[in-house]
């Protein structure tokens, strides 16, 4: 129907009318409806930036607190061998589709710091700064530890890099607890999904949460209107599968040092 | 070798049994190579690349084009069949290329022409180990594996493709590209008189983008195209490529002698109606070109006939001499893409003698040294004839080409006025990338691959920035600042097709008593009713498959051999329902209309035909789905007087319609920027009640052609009034009121009698009723 309307706005463009006159007026960016935060300046554009620290951050979850397990933090590296994580830095990245096609949105989690970082592009244009932004955090990190990250979150942030003629180094050593998890659960349950394992874990509440389908469409809304109050809720949806990692990559910790018995597990099948 | 074919072709004229046939042949005189270097001379490198192919110097065109290159002038190249165009553009590319680290893509317009070109490629780099390894080049296309893909996008320094893989599945992906992207130093262009009509636009808009998206990543290549010989190459090419283009079209290959001949099967009865079936005739021509040992190549206007006459020369050939049967084939789309690569090589390799082809062959696949051309039936337009028979006739040796003509009325009239035919430049090859339709579809796909800035109307034109507001209005894409980005999570190119058509295909299996059904071909969604309805002789090979089967929801045409003497052929009912009425108009002498219109065509049924013979044998009813287009149509109605006022004169109002529709059809694409493929045009008087003619856009939803008619009317009568009164033929010709539209393209031009060339007059004096002309 709407293409059709289209179909006949370009056929009177055709016979050499109907140039717009006006506009409607674009409501202006709220950040009131977003988690607190700030504007960063880089040479690359501004970005929006939601920072606090771990502790801040996990206070008042309905989940289990966050314990964390005794150093060395070991995992399974090729051919069995243990290798140690030091310095890891956890990531995920909420996009609009596939690569060809803007990220918005990047978590990550410094445990050395304690700090939890939520890059945000506000609009497409700000896609660049939060790129470079991300990639030079990931850069500087000991270790990246993400989900599926190797196939999906590193490749599509290098080729949004590319897209917008930035350097990017390679990175650090990446633990990608898809791997992880499948190596250590085989057989333990219907299949590697985050939300799967999730629960698995004792990470059951997601209130209020926005189904992942939807968060593209959710973007380019917020982006065409300027703002959308449910954008608050995938910046949640976000922190919760960044703090995910933190706590699956615990527990694979923990289970490494019982030889290999993964306790901590709930619902697995 | 040399003096063999004038005697061949003196002994065929002198042969009792071809008496009569040949009517006129037009001496093509030799032509002596000019030679010309480039002023800085190639480097060393190249000079021994081209030694070990053969080649110690350079042609005046090859050393012009290389000079444009070095100089970063976009050029075309205009020289014939077999001049050595490739070099024009391989020469200066490998030079750059070897010197630093650019990129070259290059563009064809088939899968088939960038298979061909890279095995070319592939000779001249191999000459050096060092050279192959350091410059990495691939077909990068539908058939490309995915660790192939990978490879070349990594590694790749020349990449073959086509516009239709640039436009889906590169430049969406550019980040991926970008290390190839930030290097390209050229762009070639291939063939481009291909890129005609809406079809060309669509390149056009696709070379901007690429254009925009090699800016983007720091590079401004250069523009190397080609084209067979066309009125306008300039034009055509500096439109595509969107700036200035230099032209190099002095063609310093040398040339054989070569004779075209006309050659007119008899007639079959004493009464001079009925001629002998052209494909025989080819046939037999074809035969004794091959029995003569001369390398033939045979285009014919359908697929069945190339199979047709195949089938026929391989009988022949088996009775008479049976060594040579196995050294003829037949080509043609449908074929499986394997299929296709091993005919086109035994053909370069000699191993075949003689091929049949459809005009898939007339673009430049390269064919080997063949020395004749027979054309059965006039192909449509004279640049077509020309690239046709251009394809014998290789260096310094004899060539001959042979249209043999049709007994239809286009076909007989070049028999009978030869001049008409070698006094001709060949046609104009249009197209408007502006076209506001086209230019929306693209400005989707560029906003989707980079926001689109005002700036960009630099490249894609005023229409630009209204067009992107559209899109913003209707959430396409999103203002932020001064750009618009893409704001749908939809991949604009997947539902952008280039191509006329829909890239639908079905697939055709044969089932066999023993083991798996095996796929055997495919033909597009289009042609299927009219080729593979149940109980269809489908021929594949020379050889009868019976369609079982078709399924229009899996996209399968079930088949299965069986020997029969007949081929079948589908009667085709089309018709035209006018939608609503979207403005109305009037002329002097009658009234305008732009209309919606629904034209649909259905297969109701096929006639069965004997083998060799041209009479039907039997027919079936058939009940399948109509194929429906839903479009936009002009309509020109003369007024209640015009019956009388032609009657006058002995004439009638329909053939001055069927006239006036024929020279619209020439003119209206001149005004519209469009190919005379794009359009439809019918007389018919069941939506009015009285005869009116109609020109209808052969694409969904209409693409503005027939629009630009309407509104431009008063200006579009004039033209046609000018060329049929500037037309020097006295009755009307294929170039004024005669060509009509294409025949069905599935149909055996030999049963088709074709429409009478319409009475001239009649269209002259309805144009003066319509008040653009005087009376």
């Amino acid at each position: 129907m709407r293409d059709e309307a289209l179909h006949d706005r370009i056929a009177r463009l055709a016979r050499g009318g109907a140039r717009r006159t006006e506009r409607a007026p674009r409501t202006e960016r709220a950040e009131c409806i977003l988690p607190p935060g700030r504007e960063v300046r880089t040479a690359h554009g501004t970005f929006y930036l939601a920072e606090r620290s771990l502790q801040d951050a996990i206070r008042g979850e309905k989940n289990a607190p966050l314990r964390f397990p005794k150093k060395p933090w070991n995992i399974a590296g090729g051919k069995g061998d243990l290798r140690e994580v030091e310095r890891p830095l956890f990531f995920d990245l909420e996009t609009t589709g596939f690569a060809s096609c803007p990220l918005f949105l990047a978590g990550t989690i410094d445990l050395a710091e304690g700090i939890v970082r939520q890059r945000f592009a506000r609009d497409y244009a700000e896609e660049k700064a939060v790129v470079a932004a991300a990639a030079e955090e990931i850069a500087g990190a000991g270790t990246l530890v993400s989900f599926n990250g190797k196939s999906y979150d590193l490749p599509f942030l290098r080729s949004r890099a590319a897209r917008h003629r930035l350097p990017f180094g390679s990175p650090p050593p990446h633990v990608d607890l898809l791997h992880q998890c499948r190596r250590a659960w085989r057989g333990r349950f219907p299949d590697f999904r985050l939300q799967t394992l999730e629960k698995a874990v004792g990470r059951a509440d997601r209130t209020g949460d926005v189904p992942s389908a939807e968060i593209p469409e959710l973007y380019h809304d917020f982006v065409r209107r300027g703002r959308d109050p449910r954008m608050a809720a995938v910046f949640k949806h976000n922190l919760e599968d960044v703090l995910t990692l933190v706590r699956l990559f615990f527990l694979l910790v923990e289970g490494e040092k019982k030889g290999g018995e993964s306790s901590g597990l709930q619902g697995g099948r | 070798m040399t003096s063999k074919l004038s005697e061949v072709l003196e002994e065929i004229r002198h042969d009792r049994r071809f008496a009569g046939r040949i009517v006129h042949v037009e001496e093509i005189p030799a032509r002596a190579a000019v030679y010309a270097e480039p002023e800085i001379p190639l480097r060393n490198l190249i000079r021994r690349a081209l030694a070990s192919i053969g080649i110690e110097r350079l042609y005046a065109h090859q050393g012009e084009a290389i000079e444009a290159a070095r100089a970063g002038k976009n050029v075309v190249i205009v020289t014939g069949t077999a001049s050595g165009k490739t070099l024009c553009y391989n020469i200066p590319v490998l030079e750059s290329l070897a010197e630093g680290a650019g990129t070259a893509l290059y563009l064809f317009p088939t899968k088939a022409l960038a298979q061909d070109q890279l095995r070319g490629l592939t000779r001249l780099l191999e000459t050096d180990p060092s050279f192959a390894e350091a410059i990495p080049a691939g077909t990068y296309d539908g058939d490309t594996s995915r660790y192939g893909r990978r490879k070349l996008r990594d590694r790749g320094r020349i990449i073959l493709s086509n516009p239709d893989m640039l436009h889906a599945g590169i430049l969406p992906n550019h980040p991926a590209w970008s290390r190839f992207f930030s290097l390209l130093r050229f762009v070639v262009l291939d063939e481009i008189h291909a890129y005609r009509g809406i079809f060309g636009s669509n390149v056009g808009n696709v070379i901007r983008r690429l254009r925009r998206i090699a800016r983007h990543y720091g590079s401004d290549p250069v523009f190397l195209c080609s084209s067979a010989t066309i009125a306008n190459p300039r034009e055509l090419a500096s439109r595509l490529v969107g700036g200035e283009v230099v032209v190099v079209d002095r063609d310093g290959s040398p040339r054989g002698p070569k004779r075209f001949v006309l050659w007119n099967p008899p007639f079959l009865d004493p009464n001079g109606v009925e001629r002998r079936s052209s494909n025989v005739e080819g046939k037999d021509l074809l035969v004794r070109l091959v029995r003569e040992g001369v390398p033939t190549i045979l285009f014919a206007r359908a697929r069945i006939t190339a199979e047709l006459v195949y089938r026929y020369a391989r009988e022949d050939l088996e009775r008479r001499a049976r060594r040579l049967a196995g050294r003829i084939a037949v080509y043609r789309g449908g074929y499986l893409p394997e299929e296709r690569r091993e005919i086109e090589r035994r053909l370069f390799s000699g191993d075949l003698l003689a091929v049949s082809s459809t005009n898939a062959l007339e673009l430049g696949i390269d064919v080997g040294s063949l020395g004749a051309s027979i054309l059965v039936g006039f192909p449509g337009t004279i640049a077509s004839t020309w690239q046709q028979a251009g394809r014998a006739g290789r260096t310094e040796e004899e060539a001959l080409a042979v249209l043999v003509a049709y007994n239809d009325p286009i076909d007989q009239y070049l028999i009978r006025h030869p001049g008409y035919f070698f006094g001709r430049t060949p046609e104009q090859a249009t197209i408007d990338p502006e076209n506001p339709y086209v230019l929306e579809r693209h400005l989707r796909c560029a906003a989707h691959e980079l926001p689109l800035a005002a700036d960009d109307a630099a490249l894609f034109g005023d229409l630009l920035e209204p067009i992107a507001e559209a899109l913003e209005d209707f959430g396409k894409v999103t203002r932020v600042e001064d750009r618009w980005f893409w704001a749908l999570t939809d991949y604009p190119a997947a539902e952008i097709s280039l191509r006329n058509m829909s890239d639908a295909t079905f697939t055709i299996l044969e089932k066999t008593d023993e083991g798996e059904p095996r796929t055997i071909g495919n033909v597009d969604a289009i042609s299927a009713p009219e080729l593979l309805y149940p109980e269809a002789i489908y021929l594949h090979e020379g050889e009868t498959y019976f369609v079982r089967d078709l399924d229009f929801e899996q996209r399968v045409a079930t088949v299965e051999r069986k020997e029969v003497d007949y081929y079948t052929q589908a009667i085709v009912d089309s018709t035209i329902r006018l939608g609503k009425v979207r403005e109305k108009g009037s002329l002097r002498g009658g009234e305008t209309l732009l209309a919606e219109a629904t034209v649909t065509w259905m297969t109701t049924g096929f006639k069965k035909i004997k083998f060799y013979g041209l009479d039907s044998i039997g027919w079936g009813k058939l009940a399948l789905p109509p194929q429906e287009l839903e479009t936009v149509a002009l309509g020109i109605v003369p007024g209640p007087d015009a019956a009388d006022r032609l009657g006058r004169f002995g004439l009638r109002v329909v053939e001055g319609l069927a006239g006036l529709r024929n020279l619209l059809l020439v003119v209206l694409p001149l005004h519209a920027m469009c190919d005379p493929s794009n359009l439809g045009g019918v007389v018919e008087s069941s939506n009015l009640g009285s005869p009116a003619l109609f020109i209808y856009d052969r694409f969904p939803k209409g693409l503005g052609l027939s629009e630009r008619g309407f509104a431009t009317l008063g200006t579009v009568l004039a033209a046609a009034r000018e060329l049929a009164e500037g037309c020097p033929c006295a009755e009307g010709c294929p170039s004024c009121v005669g060509q009509p539209r294409p025949p069905l393209l599935h149909h055996d031009p030999d049963l088709l009698q074709g429409d009478p060339i319409p009475n001239k007059e009649a269209a002259l004096r309805l144009l003066a009723i319509f008040g653009s002309a005087p009376e």
